[in-house]
Order: C-alpha cells, then structure tokens, then sequence
C-alpha cells in the first residue's frame, strides 16, 4: 500500500480509485492479442524468406556482375577463414572462444533471452 | 479457445505460458485484461489509445514472460509493463514527463464555481506525471518505491508528484 500519509488517511479518493471501471468488449480484446501474437510469429517466419528472395532476385539482376562479386567475397571469406581456423585451433584460440562463448550462451539461456528471440 | 483452462490457478497459467502454451496466456489475458486497461485507460483518458497500448503491452508480455522469475508476482510485473509501455507512448508522443515544472505546465482550465468534476476528467487536467504516480499511488497501491522502480524516476520525484497531484485532484473533487 502506498507510504503518503495523505493517501492512508483520505480514504475518499482512495474510494474513488476503486470504483470499478470494467471496460466492455474483454473476448474482441482477447482475441486482438492472439492476433498481434501470431502476426508478430508470422512475420519473425515470413522475415528471412523474404529476405532470401530478395538477394535470390538480386543476383538473378545483376548477372554476371553478382558472379565476380560473389567469388571475389568468397574468396575473401576463404582467406579470413584459413586465419581464422589457424587462431581458434590453436590452444590459446580455443580457451579465449570458449570462454567468450559458454558464458554467453548459459547467459542467454538462463536469462530466457534466447527462448524469448523466437517468440 | 481457452475455456479448458477456466480453473486453473493464474500461477500455472502463467508456467504453461512461458513455455509457449499460447492457449493459457490467452486466459491470462482474459483475467488481467479489465484492470490493464482500467489503468491504461486512466493514464491515457481516451480509451481506444489504452485499449491498443493495453494490447502492446500484452503482447510485450508474451515475449518477456520467459524471463519473469516468480510466477506469483505476475500482476505486478504485468502493471511494470504496461506503466513501461505507456511510457514509451509518452515519450513519443513528446508528453512532458521528466520534470516537475513540465507536469504543472499543462494547462488546466479552471472549473467554474460550483462545478463538480469526476474523477476521470480531473485525471485528464494533471500533467503526465503526476497522472501517473497519483493513479499508481491511490488506484493501484503501488508504494513510493515501487513506482519509483517502474518508472525509473528517483524516489523524491515521485513523492513530490504524489503529494502535488493527489492535493489538486482533493482540490477539484471536493
């Protein structure tokens, strides 16, 4: 209960505060809820489809221009790989990964963070 | 839809939805939705915006009920939503919440002589903030603590928003 005196002791508002204001309409309310939920899991499925679709249609537009790119980035990919292989396979790599990593993921579990990403 | 789950205690409910039993949070709704939009509607004065923030903060809920530690304090954790989400409209709509002078700068016209107002339209005449703190303090008997936590204001602000409009709406409803 509130630590105002004045709210203690004037119990005409207090009295006011609880007149009940039910509002009408609680099942069309209810079911707009449900339906913001399931709009919100349609979108969070529909998201990266959409997104593929749009570099698939990309790369089918800018044919040949989008082969050049993509090798010259895997290629580029593939470097950064073979540098990053050489780091995490070596011990120092692997206990700094490990320790960045584990704790993140406990966190995020713990926390219900990762649970609550694909709600 | 989820009448199955009519007589379930709101603790269970409330268990079963965290892991993503949609059904039983649909219950959950249907028990808490009269009071979350009571107070949104309180803090709003126009029901149609309360009934959509009261919708946002349900569906804030759902994706934040995995992280509620104890089930029992689902109501109170459900009000820090919503406070929290009517914030958030607050600040965008640019309502003047922060300050003390900010809340008594809204303009109020004054009553005429004689005249008897409700509760609901003396709310409307008090600035954001103290609307807030009042209607949490007086209708929801929230401590000065615990609306300091939901608002994230300090403890004096929120005394002083406490006392100035809970005396101004003592003014106008007498």
């Amino acid at each position: 209960m509130s630590d105002d005196p004045f709210v203690r002791e004037d119990s005409g508002l207090a009295r006011l505060f609880a007149e009940p204001a039910d509002p009408a309409g609680g099942e069309a309310f209810v079911a707009g809820v449900t339906g913001r939920i399931a709009r919100r899991r349609r979108l969070r499925t529909a998201a990266p489809l959409a997104a593929l679709a749009v570099l698939l249609l990309a790369v089918w537009a800018t044919w040949p221009a989008a082969e050049t790119a993509a090798t010259l980035s895997i290629h580029g990919i593939a470097l950064l790989g073979n540098g990053l292989s050489a780091f995490f396979t070596s011990p120092v790599g692997t206990t700094i990964a490990g320790a960045l990593l584990l704790p993140l993921a406990v966190w995020a579990w713990a926390t219900g963070r990762l649970r609550a990403y694909f709600r | 839809m989820s009448r199955d789950y009519g007589d379930i205690a709101e603790a269970n409910l409330v268990t079963l939805a965290a892991l993503g039993e949609e059904r039983a949070f649909a219950e959950l709704v249907r028990r808490r939705q009269g009071a979350t939009r009571g107070l949104l509607r309180r803090l709003c004065g126009n029901a149609a915006l309360a009934d959509d923030l009261a919708q946002d903060a349900f569906v804030q809920a759902w994706r934040t009920l995995s992280q509620l530690r104890n089930a029992a304090a689902f109501g109170g954790w459900l009000k820090q939503v919503a406070v929290r989400t009517w914030l958030q409209h607050a600040r965008k709509a640019k309502l003047a919440l922060e300050t003390l002078d900010a809340a008594d700068a809204v303009p109020m016209a004054p009553a005429a002589d004689g005249e008897r107002i409700d509760l609901d339209r003396a709310l409307a005449r008090l600035g954001p903030a103290q609307r807030l703190c009042v209607t949490l303090s007086y209708g929801e008997g929230l401590s000065h603590g615990e609306i300091a936590d939901a608002t994230g204001w300090p403890l004096g602000t929120v005394k002083s928003h406490v006392a100035r409009g809970g005396a101004r709406l003592r003014e106008w409803l007498s």
